[in-house]
């Protein structure tokens, strides 16, 4: 941490005025004017003036059924949730943007909001679009096997139901966009704190009507995003079109409690599930009922179904199911937006699974881990083709569970367990949490969800200079994973280079290769493939120069230590460029150029599936419900570890998130839809206090369908902290009966299903006592 | 969020900063810490015209022993109790309860004054004085007064404070040689503000019962609560003889709240409250706390 990240905040220029929005306080209504005084009306924009110089962007489906509905750029006649953009005020500063902004008056003739599941599917709810049927964006099902003849033969069957309540993102740096319209030049440039700026580039100029030559993108350092920066945003479309009809740039920075409403949110999900087992253990059937409020509108590119259709194949987890049917439905409602959040929709669908095999494993006295082990997809089934139709590469899930258990010291938390006396007012609990994730899949995958964009390929430039360093150019955009690292690791492998002889160029769409973006755990598989196909080429050609100066064979050559090696001599690749690109005429025979682009597009569209086990261990206050965790371990396999210090820096980052997720973090909201966690005041997140010591053990099986074989790393620290933590809540709680079915377990969740089910087991245990009596 | 246009005063005597604080009326606003009044006013819940920075008059931040306890300058931080740079007069009470406050960054800049001006029953100061029975010399144009931090705290952020006063010190006094005291603070993770927190300060417990009990609630309602029903209902027995479950009722009658019409929120909320209470009784009782 030196404290030198120049981030949208920090960018200086000529003239820039600042932004501040004006926005929906409630979370549904009716405009029915918007009155901006005499004097502000220079300096505020209302849809009603934006809409000549921007579209609202419409994000939909090609998956039957899908009701699309435009993300206005500035709400026009109705807004959909508390914190929706309906006019912007400019000024010479923020404070003073929005003393404009205050002064903006909205008239709005309140609506019934819909906020809950329930209120969703009322027949006669509120409608949040107004010319739909429903609140449903679009519904699938399916079946594979036979569900009902595994009920039949089934010994055991469970059915509960999960519920995992609304989350913010959170990244530390707010989105921020800077939109300057360059007269001389004719380019619009805007700078924003996007995961994806070749794709905010090529929305900007089609909502604009612009070619996009005209239109250059460019993120800066960025403060995290993890999920929450790679839709395309109303603000950013709007900034942009403004900028085309002013004469200064203008900036907008996100505060906090805009980023608590504006930015897209994600989990909402309530899943019902019902498993059926036989009498040893054998997983024989699963149905999924899957509901995710999915908020007021569907974001490009993801669509309002991401989550629900993700939910919905990963709920197999990484288990021989073969009777699997699901049905998932998609809810508009009067909430923010949602988007994708670190293991988009897999944190849900893991707990879902991984309780409901816990669930079975109570039922039958077995342990929880070795029902997993018993019913995971073993290695020497691989490739394997879930129930879901998704195609599990490599990998060996069963040894993950048995390293688990070990790397905890599984017994001695057992024994620790039971050496609790029943008078003490805490308990121990231990809980797994397996899943399998597919990473960096292709166009395939993509069109399979009905994205209208289906991502798929990544680019990147190397180019050797005239002083032999190197520098490589790519489309995907680093925001804290260090990247920058990792891919010039590539470089170095290819050439034998030191890392401090490889730039990596990212996040300016005029100096970068097209690329979809940095999310979904590609950017290792991907630009590192681009990267790969890159230096490959570069340095065949390097090696032919240097055959020409070392006057030897091509075949004699290799690359070592900053040269070209022949068996007789050696030509560094400083004098080796120096020679090509200062004088071409020394190297006969060479095509001129040294520098090579490479698009990488997988081979096999199914991705490459990381997987984990984690467990860990809580004490639950059975006093106040509250839980804390004792000891944590992960067990994964990322396939080819690139950078072992970046990867465990990713799986902790991805496990406090996950704690975050089981234990604090929730947006709340009132029966009208105002959210009530809008500071860190009312939502937690996890500190250095709240998170334990994590036990990291890698496997590193490599996929057969990825350079080097390397899988995703980004995402799967965060998908089963909730699963595993709840599962040790259940079993801290186990001579009650405690149900712990929901997300965050705060300790008033906790207290009170121990309170319920301690007064059912009372009462069980008197009809017990009286009917044996 | 950004706070609305205001003017900005630091002065360096008392003096003038009462007369900065008169002549601004009603819409003077003194700041000190600024740990919470700041925030308020960025997201514009608070806009004074006229800010009285009082970091910049020295006597506000001198402390000293008197007979009978200590006096506090009102600008002193929560930090410089924390480390003892004050002296203590309450056995650890004060430097323990000072160290809970928010994190390092708050307790550098939060003061004893402010707090108790700000008057959130869900901080430290308010709750902790209480129970000491601390006072609060106040000044303004028309002279000074004396007002026990009892009498102080009127509801969420209400006091008896006139616009144009300013607390000048917090006077506390000692605690006996003998005097027990326990504190217990309930929030969800460390430096957050308080779901429950509870002082329980008595003398000296030889038959392992309490004789003589204060018990103070802070977080439950608008300012701290004397647990009048709850100490009688802990009159002769120890917290060993009691289980927070047995607090519950008496507690849910000081707080006036009706056990049979409480949600679960609130069923969960008296809960923490007892456990609180039971849990600052039992730190009183070891006396591990000072």
């Amino acid at each position: 941490m030196a404290g030198r990240g120049y981030f949208v905040a920090d960018i200086q220029l000529p003239g820039l005025r600042e932004v501040a929005f004006v926005r929906s306080q409630v979370a549904h209504g009716r405009i029915r004017g918007i009155s901006v005084p005499q004097t502000d009306r220079e300096a505020v924009w209302t849809a009603a003036r934006l809409g000549p110089f921007a579209e609202p962007l419409t994000a939909t489906s090609t998956l039957e059924g899908f009701r699309a509905a435009a993300l206005p750029n500035l709400a026009e006649d109705k807004v959909r949730y508390v914190g929706e953009p309906v006019a912007l005020a400019i000024a010479g500063t923020r404070a003073e943007a929005e003393d404009v902004a205050a002064r903006v008056g909205v008239d709005l003739e309140p609506l019934p909001a819909v906020v809950d599941f329930a209120a969703a599917l009322a027949p006669d709810a509120p409608k949040v679009h107004d010319d739909w049927p429903d609140n449903i964006f679009a519904t699938t099902a399916g079946e594979v096997g036979e569900v009902d003849a595994a009920a039949r033969e089934a010994d055991v069957t469970v059915t509960r139901e999960y519920t995992l309540h609304r989350q913010a993102v959170v990244p530390l740096e707010t989105r921020g966009v800077i939109a300057h319209y360059n007269r001389s030049t004719g380019e619009l440039v805007v700078w924003s704190s996007t995961q994806t700026p070749h794709m905010i580039r090529d929305m900007i100029a089609l909502q604009l009507g612009m070619e996009a030559r005209s239109v250059r993108v460019i993120a800066t350092d960025m403060g995290g995003g993890f999920g929450a920066k790679c839709s395309v945003y109303p603000e950013e479309i709007t900034l942009a079109a403004i900028a085309t009809q002013v004469d200064h740039p203008v900036r907008w920075v996100e505060d906090r409690s805009e980023a608590q409403v504006a930015s897209t949110q994600a989990r909402d999900h309530r899943h019902r599930i019902t498993a059926y087992a036989a009498a040893d253990g054998t997983l024989l059937g699963v149905e999924a009922d899957i509901l995710v409020n999915s908020g007021a509108y569907s974001v490009h590119p993801w669509t309002a179904t991401m989550d629900a259709t993700m939910a919905s194949a990963m709920i197999p987890g990484p288990y021989r199911l073969h009777n699997y049917r699901f049905r998932t439905r998609s809810l508009a409602s009067n909430k923010t937006p949602s988007g994708p959040y670190r293991g988009v929709a897999r944190p849900a669908a893991a707990f879902s699974i991984e309780r409901t095999i816990d669930e079975l494993a109570h039922e039958l006295g077995m342990e929880p881990y070795e029902v997993r082990i018993k019913n995971m997809v073993r290695s020497e089934e691989m490739p394997y083709v879930s129930a879901a139709n998704k195609v599990y590469d490599s990998g060996d899930y069963p040894e993950a569970v048995r390293r688990a258990t070990a790397l905890i010291e599984h017994d001695a938390w057992r024994k620790r367990q039971r050496a609790l006396p029943a008078s003490a007012r805490r308990r121990i609990g231990i809980g797994y949490g397996s899943f399998t994730e597919q990473t960096a899949h292709g166009c395939l995958e993509w069109a399979a969800r009905g994205l209208a964009v289906t991502i798929g390929t990544e680019g990147a430039r190397l180019a050797m200079d005239a002083t032999g360093s190197f520098t490589l150019s790519v489309g995907i955009k680093t925001h804290g994973q260090g990247s920058e690292t990792t891919l010039a690791q590539v470089v170095s492998e290819v050439f034998d280079v030191d890392l401090d002889h490889v730039t990596v160029s990212h996040g300016d769409t005029a100096m970068t290769p097209r690329g979809d973006g940095t999310f979904a755990s590609r950017t290792m598989v991907m630009a590192g493939g681009a990267t790969h196909g890159a230096a490959l080429a570069l340095a065949e050609k390097v090696k032919r120069i240097g055959a020409v100066l070392l006057d030897e064979p091509v075949d004699n050559t290799v690359l070592r230590d900053h040269a070209v090696v022949g068996k007789k001599d050696s030509v560094t690749y400083a004098r080796l460029a120096k020679e090509f690109l200062f004088t071409p005429d020394h190297v006969p025979g060479v095509e001129a150029g040294l520098e090579v682009t490479h698009y990488y597009r997988p081979e096999v569209q199914t991705g490459a599936f990381t997987y984990a086990t984690q467990v860990a261990v809580v004490e639950v206050d059975l006093d106040t419900g509250a839980v804390k965790l004792l000891d944590y371990a992960a067990v994964e396999d990322c396939g080819t570890v690139v950078n072992p210090r970046i990867v465990d820096g990713q799986i902790i980052g991805g496990i406090a998130q996950g704690i975050g997720n089981a234990l604090l973090e929730e947006i709340v909201h009132d029966a009208d839809g105002q959210p009530k966690s809008t500071s860190f005041l009312d939502y937690l997140l996890p500190g250095a206090t709240e998170v334990p010591h994590i036990k990291i053990e890698h496997m590193a099986t490599p996929s057969p369908h990825t350079a080097f074989g390397v899988k995703g790393a980004g995402e799967g620290g965060a998908i089963p902290p909730p699963a595993a933590i709840a599962n040790a809540v259940r079993d801290a709680l186990r001579e009650y009966g405690t149900q712990v079915n929901e997300t965050p377990m705060t300790p008033e969740r906790v207290w009170t299903a121990l309170q319920l089910s301690a007064t059912t087991a009372e009462a069980s245990n008197q009809a017990t006592r009286e009917a044996t009596r | 969020m950004k706070a609305p246009d205001f003017q900005y005063h630091r002065p360096t005597t008392v003096d003038e900063a009462i007369k900065l604080l008169t002549d601004a009326g009603d819409d003077g606003k003194v700041i000190a810490g600024g740990q919470s009044l700041v925030p308020l006013m960025n997201m514009r819940l608070a806009e004074p015209e006229t800010l009285i920075d009082l970091t910049g008059v020295e006597e506000l931040r001198s402390s000293r022993k008197t007979p009978t306890g200590a006096r506090y300058g009102a600008t002193t931080t929560h930090m410089m109790f924390e480390h003892e740079l004050v002296p203590d007069v309450t056995r650890g009470l004060l430097p323990h309860a000072a160290a809970g406050i928010g994190y390092p960054a708050i307790r550098n800049r939060g003061t004893v004054g402010g707090s108790l001006a700000h008057s959130d029953s869900a901080a430290e100061w308010p709750t902790v004085m209480s129970a000491l029975d601390a006072a609060v010399h106040a000044r303004s144009a028309r002279g000074t007064r004396t007002i026990p931090v009892r009498e102080l705290l009127l509801g969420f952020f209400t006091t008896v404070l006139e616009a144009d006063e300013l607390i000048t010190e917090v006077e506390v006094p000692s605690l006996t040689p003998t005097a027990r005291w326990g504190m217990h603070k309930m929030c969800r993770k460390p430096g957050e503000f308080a779901d429950s927190m509870a002082v329980a300060r008595g003398e000296g417990n030889a038959h392992g019962s309490w004789q003589e009990v204060e018990l103070w609630l802070g977080a439950a309602t608008d300012r701290p609560l004397r647990l009048s029903g709850t100490e009688a209902a802990v009159h002769g027995k120890s917290s060993a003889d009691l289980a927070p479950v047995r607090l519950v009722e008496p507690l849910a009658a000081d707080i006036g709240q009706d056990l049979s019409a409480i949600d679960s929120t609130g069923r969960h909320a008296l809960q923490l409250h007892a456990v609180t209470v039971h849990r600052a009784l039992r730190a009183a009782e070891r006396d591990d706390t000072a």
